[in-house]
Order: C-alpha cells, then structure tokens, then sequence
C-alpha cells in the first residue's frame, strides 16, 4: 500500500541544514497496523507528516497505491488528503463547533453531500451518539480523540494517520483508544501507520514496527521479535524505560548465578504449555528461574525467562537449547556455567 | 457645590446622538474594511499558510504609520479626502473617514492578533482533512475567532467614543465636544460633568454589551 523509498527530509535552521530524515525505506502493507516510534526529536513525526504531505519530503520517493504522492498537482493533493485520515495528540478540534459538526466538517471541506445516517454510524462507532449536540470544551480527553477518530473517518479514508493519538491520554483511556483503533482496522480493512514514544502502544495494536532514532530506521520487523530480540541501543532503552526488559532487575541475580543462565523467549501456545517441568524430568536437572515477564504482544501471549541451569558442568547446553528449539522456545546464552 | 443652570437638555440629547451616530457608522466602516485587512496582515504573515513576507511589510508598514499620526493630526491631514470622499470636511459626516481611518489600523491589528493566537493544530488538521487556504480561514479560524473577534470590536466602539469627542475640532459634534466647548473652555462645570457622566454610562453599557456578546459565543 505504502512503498517509500530513499526519503531524506532536511530543513534550513539559523542558514544550517539539519537532516531530520535520512534514507528512509519502508514497506506498508494494506490493513496492517505499522507503528513507528521513536524518542522526540528522532524524526518520527516528520516521516508520518511527508504521507500526506504536510510536509515535503527534500528528496526521494513515496508511492501510496502505485501513485507517486511527491508528483502530485493541487487537486491530487487536495483528493490524497482527503483519502487520508489524521488524528493528533492534542486532538486539534474545532472548539465553536459541535461533535457532530466536527465530524461533518471534512465532507464539508470536501463539498460532499452529508447523509445522517453515514454520521450515525461513525457517532456509534466511537460511542458517542449520546454528545453529537456538545461542544468539545464539554468533553474527556478521551471523548475529544474520539471526535477526532470518528472526524478522521468522515471520508472513507483508505490509510489513517495517528500522530501520538494517545499520548495525552491516561493509561486506561489510552487503551480504550488502542482498541477502538483496533477495531477499526478489523472492521473497515484500514491500513494504520501510527507514531509513538510508548513501548506499550506498539505493543498493544501494532503487528510491526520501525524504530527510529536520529532520523534513520534503526531496527524494522514484527512487533514480537523487536519487542523480544531488541537489537540496537535506542530499541533496549526504550524497552527498559517502558518496563518490559528491567535488566537491573536481573543483573543482580545473574551474578550470583553458579549454573549457565539461558533467556528463553516463547510466544503463541508455547506459552501456556509446562515446558519447563518436562525438560526438567526428562534431562533429570533443575531450572533456578531467576526473572521472568509474561504478557501479551497484540492478541499474541509471550512470555520471556531468565533460568539458571543447576547442574551446568553435567549438562550439554548446545543439546539443551536443540530441545527448547524443537518445542518452539528460542534461547540465548547469558551467561556460560562457572566452573566450580 | 455644582449647580446645573447651564444644562441645555436639547443640546444634551443632540450631543448624545451625535456621539452614537459617530460610533456607530464609524465602528461599521472600522470592521468592514479592518477585518479583511486583519485577516490579511495574519494570512500574509503566516509561514503555515504560505504568506507573503513582502505583502506583510508593506501592510505592516502602513498600519504603523497610520497608528502614529496623532488623532488630531490626522483630522487634518484627512480633510482632502474627506472632502474628495463624502463632499464636506465638517460636522458629523466630515468625522467619519477620519475615524474610520484612525481605527481600521488599530482594529486590524487586534484581529492579527486574535487569529494569532489560535490552536496552530487547528490550521494542521484542517490541511491534513485537504481544506483549501480560503476554507480554513473562512469556516475554521474565523469562526473559531469569533469570541476573541467580538472582544476586539468592543475595545475597537469604545475607543471610537474617546475619539469621537476630539472631531469637535472640525465640528463633529457629540458629547465629547460639548464637554470641551462648554465645561472646559466656557467653565460650565456642570455641563462637563453631565456629559463625562453619559459619557461613561455609554462606555459601561458599550462594554457590558460586549462581555455578554463574547461570554455567548465562547464555547470553553
């Protein structure tokens, strides 16, 4: 759906050019929920401003849908923009106007017929039939985000743009509004590229992502492996602000560890089953489990544990992680055993 | 103690409707001509809107001139044009342009001012759903304005009213220049002190008038 291609975006600050994205490359598919994240500053908000043109990319090529979006006249952007749907942090309302009239107001923009029914439905679809006649002012942060979803969607927008949708939100709003947009995507098909600093958001509805740090994509894959596997430094840091990898948590216990300490990573049904138990029987060792996280990745289940292995010096840890690979787990060595 | 021997009440009352006629078609030319220069000193001046620097210092440049020129000078710089306008420099009709010229620069730039100071998300949003320049100003920043648009009409009427009693200069007429003539040339007190008090029943009910106006159509 989304194809972008060697993007660079620079801007003139004080007569020097800064590079607020660098060769940037990414594929979109249709009705995937692709997260970008990344500190602020990282450049995130200006990849998801050059979609719809907001701002002009200074070099380089996205095509939405086959069509070349950097070579489109006045009208083509005019009707892109209108394909397009955008929710913002802070919302961006239309404070003298009602709910309803907020909604109304981009088939307004567009000089389209408004049919009460279409606006009956996307005041249901946010759950908010009951406040059409209120004026933002009178609403939750919560019920103001979902004016701008339902505003958003007013056109039958193809890709919808959410541009920290829920940062300022609490966290149990956020969720509702992760899961409004979730299933808004399951039920219309819609493709959602969304930008965020919050670990949990990805987490929560992305199926993949691209981390973004200095202006350049630094890791790119599913959520689950880059939540998991985190492989470049501004990926862990973030991870670790978010709480889902505390490695002070277990540095501690990794020290005091005799036996190999193994990190063993199991997502989907694996999950739920006694592996541990067995191999333990099986081999005839025991598991020391020294830290560990289950949660869920989208409607995925994972869990991640750190293990020591007891009778490390008896044990053939390469065989041992052949048999967690055969049920599915993957594992890492952290630390060898220490001979005695 | 003052006694009230010198009040005329026909005077009073001719001076009282001169004042209102004076603000009134003065403060309609003012938002008629000031609005569209104020939205265009904002447009012009906005990198989000794609301005126009070059339209904007010339604008600019000739809204400060016009603020500088004292009121009374201006009075008389006005009166070709005035003439060449309306046929007559004097009495009430001959106040007008002068008004309208001395407040058009002044309104325009609170309306710059309260465009300004609008959400900028707002001016994004409206981008991003494919709204034309002319859209988000009209049906967007505009009525998003509104309250802060009413707010600067009210300062806008009531500095007519303090400018209005300065025409007596040219014959203009109203209660400020019943005020000048009889209380301060004349030393009729009490003439003074009846039209500086209708004077300030007029402002009071000007403002009055205003806030109600603001506080209905403010929507926070």
């Amino acid at each position: 759906m989304i194809r972008i291609r060697n993007l660079y975006k620079t801007y003139q600050v004080d007569g020097r050019a800064v590079t607020a994205l660098r060769d940037i490359n990414l594929e979109i598919g249709r009705g995937e929920i692709f997260g970008i994240i990344g500190r602020s500053g990282a450049g995130k908000s200006s990849l998801i401003r050059t979609l719809n043109l907001l701002e002009r990319p200074s070099s380089g090529h996205i095509e939405i849908d086959g069509q070349d979006i950097t070579a489109l006249d006045a009208q083509g952007l005019v009707n892109l923009r209108q394909q397009t749907g955008m929710v913002f942090q802070h919302f961006n309302l239309l404070m003298a106007r009602t709910v309803e009239e907020n909604i109304v107001f981009p088939l307004k923009l567009a000089k389209k017929p408004i049919d009460p029914q279409h606006i009956q439905q996307l005041l249901e679809l946010v759950g908010l039939q009951d406040h059409r006649h209120k004026y933002p002012a009178q609403l939750s942060g919560g019920q103001k985000q979902r004016v701008g979803i339902a505003r958003a969607l007013a056109n039958a927008p193809k890709l919808l743009l959410c541009d920290e949708a829920t940062s300022a939100l609490d966290p149990q709003t956020t969720q509702a509004i992760l899961q409004l947009l979730l299933d808004i995507n399951r039920r219309m098909g819609l493709t959602i590229v969304l930008i965020t600093h919050e670990m949990n958001v990805v987490k929560s509805i992305c199926d993949r992502v691209a981390v973004i740090d200095a202006g350049e994509i630094v890791e790119l894959g599913p959520v689950s492996e880059i939540f998991l596997h985190p492989a470049h430094p501004a990926t862990q840091s973030m991870l670790a602000e978010s709480g889902g990898q505390n490695e002070a948590e277990w540095q501690a216990a990794l020290a005091m560890a005799q036996g190999a300490v193994l990190r063993l990573s199991f997502t989907g049904a694996t999950t739920h089953q006694p592996l541990l138990h067995e191999l333990a029987q099986q081999w005839g060792i025991a598991f020391n489990i020294l830290h560990g996280t289950i949660g869920r990745i989208k409607d995925t289940p994972y869990g991640q544990l750190i293990v020591e292995v007891a009778q490390a010096n008896t044990v053939d840890i390469t065989a041992l992680q052949d048999a967690f690979a055969a049920r599915g787990v993957r594992t890492d060595i952290l630390q060898q055993g220490k001979r005695p | 103690m003052i006694e009230f021997v010198n009040l005329d009440l026909a005077e009073l009352w001719q001076g009282t409707q001169e004042t209102l006629i004076l603000t009134g078609v003065s403060l309609f030319f003012t938002v008629l001509l000031g609005l569209p220069l104020g939205v265009l000193l904002f447009w012009s001046s906005s990198p989000q809107l794609q301005g126009h620097k070059g339209l904007y210092r010339v604008l600019s440049l000739v809204v400060n001139v016009l603020r500088s020129l004292p009121f009374i000078i201006l009075l008389i710089v006005m009166i070709p044009l005035t003439v060449w306008l309306i046929g007559t420099s004097i009495g009430v009709e001959g106040a007008i342009p002068p008004l309208v010229a001395a407040a058009v620069p002044f309104f325009a730039r609170l309306v710059e001012n309260v465009l300004r100071d609008l959400d900028k998300g707002i001016i994004e949003a409206c981008q991003a759903m494919g709204a034309q320049r002319w859209q988000i100003l009209w049906l967007a920043l505009l009525p998003e304005a509104l309250p802060g648009l009413l707010a600067a009409v009210t300062v806008t009427a009531i500095s007519l009213v303090g400018y209005s009693a300065m025409s007596g200069v040219i014959g203009g007429g109203g209660l400020g220049d019943l005020a000048v003539r009889y209380g301060y040339q004349r030393f009729q007190t009490d003439v003074m002190v009846v039209t500086v008090f209708i004077l300030i029943v007029l402002v009071q009910v000007l403002q009055w008038a205003g806030d109600k106006a603001v506080a209905h159509f403010t929507r926070k």
